[in-house]
């Protein structure tokens, strides 16, 4: 965000000749990106909510949510039915009573939702968005902070998701929350380790943990072939083997122990009511985008068009339009990652539950074995990429 | 707690202001819209009143039009569709759980046997003849058991109810509009004369055990 | 390619000093909690906040991948298998570490000497980066004064590949030994003992 905010005011205020100091664009750049990133990802939330409950609804032969909002826009189309289902859910949950067990850890379980929807939000900055040439004579991605580690990082902050977990299950001084907590925390451990293998694929191909340079090496194209360069294409286990676990570190079905035994019986959320259950509800669709838009910006190429470099600024007659490509990158990302989280949404509603059984034999025996195959298979195209073609970064 | 506690008590005390209808009825209105539209239902089916819950919950006839689905915890649903025959040995634990339910709360009697006992209202020792002995209900459904667009009926009511609140008054389980006698016992009064056996002792029983071992 | 100038380092951001005085007294006062905690649990919840803080400091250092190798190994793994281990144990309704007089003087002896020892090494000790030596060939790639993922792991695979290896092999040992501890013992028919099988048989027509 810093170098696209600096430009940005750089441009905005040299007409004035007013040129402010590092520590004046840093701050602005980082109140805007803290506005921004809380407004996107609650808005994305309560817009994926609704979403879910059409396309489930779409697939299992219903209408979804029809009666809310204005009836008369129910009658034209599905679509238009109840689209503030989910506002009416959120000022629902808000006017909720507050119920504290008395026999509760409060610590823990006033801590737990707290740092569950800090880490589903804290996973959104380094996801590359877009990126910009305008006046520059490279492209600056635009993130909320394109870090050097990304992936790294994306890949440790849903730790503290586990912790939260943990102690949401067993601050509900309830024996079955516990188990829900329990299972939920083996889930993510063990998903977690293939994940960070299938993700290795990429990081070889790009040579970089950033995702603003993963997303740029996969411009380039793979031995010579512009238009194969998505890493989807090289690393196709490592984009199914990533895909799986992200939909069980996400606790989304077919993964959704954790949350299955809510609809069983009950589950790490079995005591918390009103605002506190919504923290979990939102982090918990907030984390789906999440992990869509990581495998956009991994696996299918981020913000790039193959083929196709959009300018930088767009004339149209006399109007100029700066910074089109950021506007550009931002909509193809944003397509992709939806297209992604379409198919999160058609396999939740098509697959049965996982017994937790099968579910620990499947990532350890067979997802694990599978990533560290894709790593092999990666490095041996990095490298005839690095001899042969003069390497993608 | 901290800001929800503030919101309802502050909700509470504007509206005692003189003028605050002005203010207050908007809010109010959005509020038990917003309310009335997203009804999560507790997942509670006890007897074959369970089976038209769940095909009123499939396709054909959806509650997902309504906006209502089902959560598996009472305190994250707002109705409890009492779906079945309530034994004695069931109703302890119906207490426990619509005690555990989060303000603001409501009840559906759905079916004969939650109502009044339905086909066991003549001659049963186990059964408990309406639900409505030990927790507060909003709406009957009559019906053994109710077709899907009955209970739809039902639930709808339910939502207008909550639609309907006036300014002040409070929500949930503490606004029950006077003391509504049931209809349906009320339309059976006399018709058929019940066999000795009463249920009021063991309904003192069942309200009195809270926290300790029941029967 | 990342940021020609690391604004997040500690000479380039203008707010460093602030925010690493906000890690700071965050990880003072959950350090404090953790010894002074009633309850383990929130000890090991003090504890991760206390490595939270730790990676907070090691990403205004610019060691980034040190930042995430913490919050990976530390609040994933470690602390979560830590909670586990008191989660088993805690009972939630007694309040846990009742302490006599005598514990907080003798901790308070301990930690100032502890405190004494460290000030007396750290202040005799040099912190200056390494004076880069010359390496050829393939190793003259690695920059010795940087923190880079990159230089890193080239440094993990030419000066330092020995340590490295051995740490692999220690490390599977580990994991071996771990999970022969933690086997199931083996119940199959064939290795139980005979007089077991004998008895079993017999039971079978009492049942019907």
């Amino acid at each position: 965000m810093e170098p696209i905010c600096n430009r940005l005011l750089t441009d905005i205020l040299s007409p004035w000749g007013i040129t402010l100091p590092t520590w004046a664009i840093v701050s602005i750049a980082l109140l805007v990106a803290l506005i921004a990133i809380y407004a996107a990802v609650s808005v994305n939330a309560l817009f994926l909510i609704w979403l879910e409950r059409k396309i489930s609804g779409r697939i299992q032969r219903r209408q979804g949510p029809m009666l809310c909002g204005p009836k008369c826009m129910a009658q034209k189309s599905m679509w238009l039915g109840g689209w503030i289902a989910t506002v009416c859910d959120a000022v629902k949950l808000i006017f909720k009573e507050d119920i504290i067990p008395s026999k509760v850890d409060k610590f823990g379980f006033i801590l737990a939702p707290i740092v569950v929807m800090l880490a589903a939000i804290a996973v959104y900055v380094p996801i590359p968005w877009s990126a910009t040439a305008y006046h520059q004579t490279e492209r600056v991605t635009f993130a909320f902070a394109d870090l050097n580690v990304g992936l790294l990082y994306i890949v440790a902050v849903p730790s503290l998701t586990v912790f939260s977990i943990l102690t949401a299950g067993w601050s509900s001084n309830n024996k079955y929350s516990l188990l829900g907590g329990f299972r939920s925390v083996v889930q993510m451990l063990s998903y977690e380790i293939p994940m960070m293998f299938a993700l290795m694929g990429p990081i070889i191909l790009a040579g970089s943990l950033s995702l603003g340079d993963i997303v740029k090496a996969q411009i380039q194209g793979l031995f010579g072939i512009p238009f194969l360069g998505w890493f989807i294409v090289p690393s196709f286990i490592g984009a199914i083997v990533y895909f799986i676990c992200s939909i069980a570190e996400s606790n989304r079905p077919p993964f959704d122990m954790p949350e299955s035994e809510q609809e069983l019986g009950t589950g790490f959320n079995t005591e918390y009511s009103g605002m506190r259950f919504a923290m979990f509800y939102l982090a918990e669709f907030s984390n789906a985008f999440v992990v869509s838009s990581i495998f956009t910006a991994v696996f299918l190429g981020g913000w790039s068009i193959p083929g196709f470099i959009p300018p930088a600024e767009l004339h149209l007659g006399s109007l100029v339009i700066p910074y089109f490509d950021l506007l550009v990158g931002i909509v193809v990302f944003s397509v992709k990652a939806y297209a992604v989280l379409l198919i999160l949404m058609w396999i939740r509603w098509t697959f049965v539950r996982v017994r937790p059984d099968h579910l620990m034999n499947f990532g350890w025996k067979f997802l694990l074995p599978l990533s560290i195959a894709n790593v092999i298979i990666c490095t041996v195209i990095a490298a005839v990429q690095q001899i042969y073609f003069g390497g993608l970064s | 707690m901290g800001l929800m506690g503030l919101l309802n008590k502050g909700t509470a005390y504007v509206e005692k202001l003189p003028g605050a209808s002005v203010v207050m009825a908007p809010v109010n209105w959005g509020i038990d819209n917003a309310q009335s539209y997203s009804m999560w239902y507790m997942l509670f089916g006890l007897a074959c009143c369970a089976i038209e819950l769940m095909a009123t919950g499939s396709s054909r006839y959806d509650f997902d039009r309504l906006g209502m689905f089902y959560r598996a915890s009472p305190r994250q649903a707002d109705v409890m569709l009492i779906a079945g025959t309530v034994t004695l040995k069931m109703a302890p634990r119906i207490k426990m759980l619509y005690e555990q339910m989060s303000e603001p709360r409501f009840v559906v009697a759905m079916g004969g046997c939650a109502s009044n006992g339905g086909p066991f209202f003549y001659d049963s020792y186990s059964v408990l003849k309406g639900v409505d002995k030990i927790i507060p209900v909003d709406v009957y459904i009559a019906g053994c058991p109710p077709r899907p667009e009955a209970l739809l009926q039902g639930c709808l009511a339910v939502q207008k109810k909550v639609r309907t609140y006036k300014l002040g008054q409070p929500r949930g389980a503490a606004i029950r509009i006077g003391s509504e006698p049931n209809p349906i016992r009320t339309a059976l009064n006399g018709l058929i004369p019940p066999r000795a056996f009463d249920d009021l002792q063991i309904i003192d029983q069942i309200i009195d055990v809270r926290g300790q071992q029941h029967e | 390619m990342p940021l020609p100038v690391d604004i997040y380092a500690w000479d380039n951001f203008p707010f460093a000093s602030a925010v690493f005085w906000c890690f700071a007294i965050v990880m003072l006062a959950c350090a404090f909690y953790v010894v002074t905690a009633k309850r383990i649990f929130h000890a090991g919840i003090a504890m991760i906040g206390c490595f939270v803080c730790v990676a907070g400091i090691y990403a205004l250092l610019g060691a980034h991948f040190m930042a995430g190798l913490q919050l990976l190994v530390y609040v994933g793994a470690i602390a979560t298998l830590l909670l586990f281990a008191v989660m088993l144990t805690d009972k939630m309704m007694e309040p846990q570490r009742k302490t006599t007089f005598f514990q907080p003087v003798l901790g308070l002896i301990a930690s100032f000497s502890m405190l004494l020892v460290l000030w007396l090494t750290l202040s005799s000790s040099n912190f200056a980066a390494p004076q880069p030596a010359v390496l050829e060939g393939e190793a003259s790639a690695i920059n010795l004064a940087s923190l880079d993922t990159a230089n890193i792991g080239l440094r993990l695979l030419s000066p330092y590949t020995v340590p490295f290896e051995l740490i692999s092999v220690i490390i599977l040992a580990t994991l071996i030994g771990a999970a022969a501890i933690a086997r199931k013992e083996d119940r199959s028919p064939a290795t139980a003992p005979p007089q077991a099988a004998a008895a079993a048989v017999p039971s079978k027509p009492q049942e019907q």
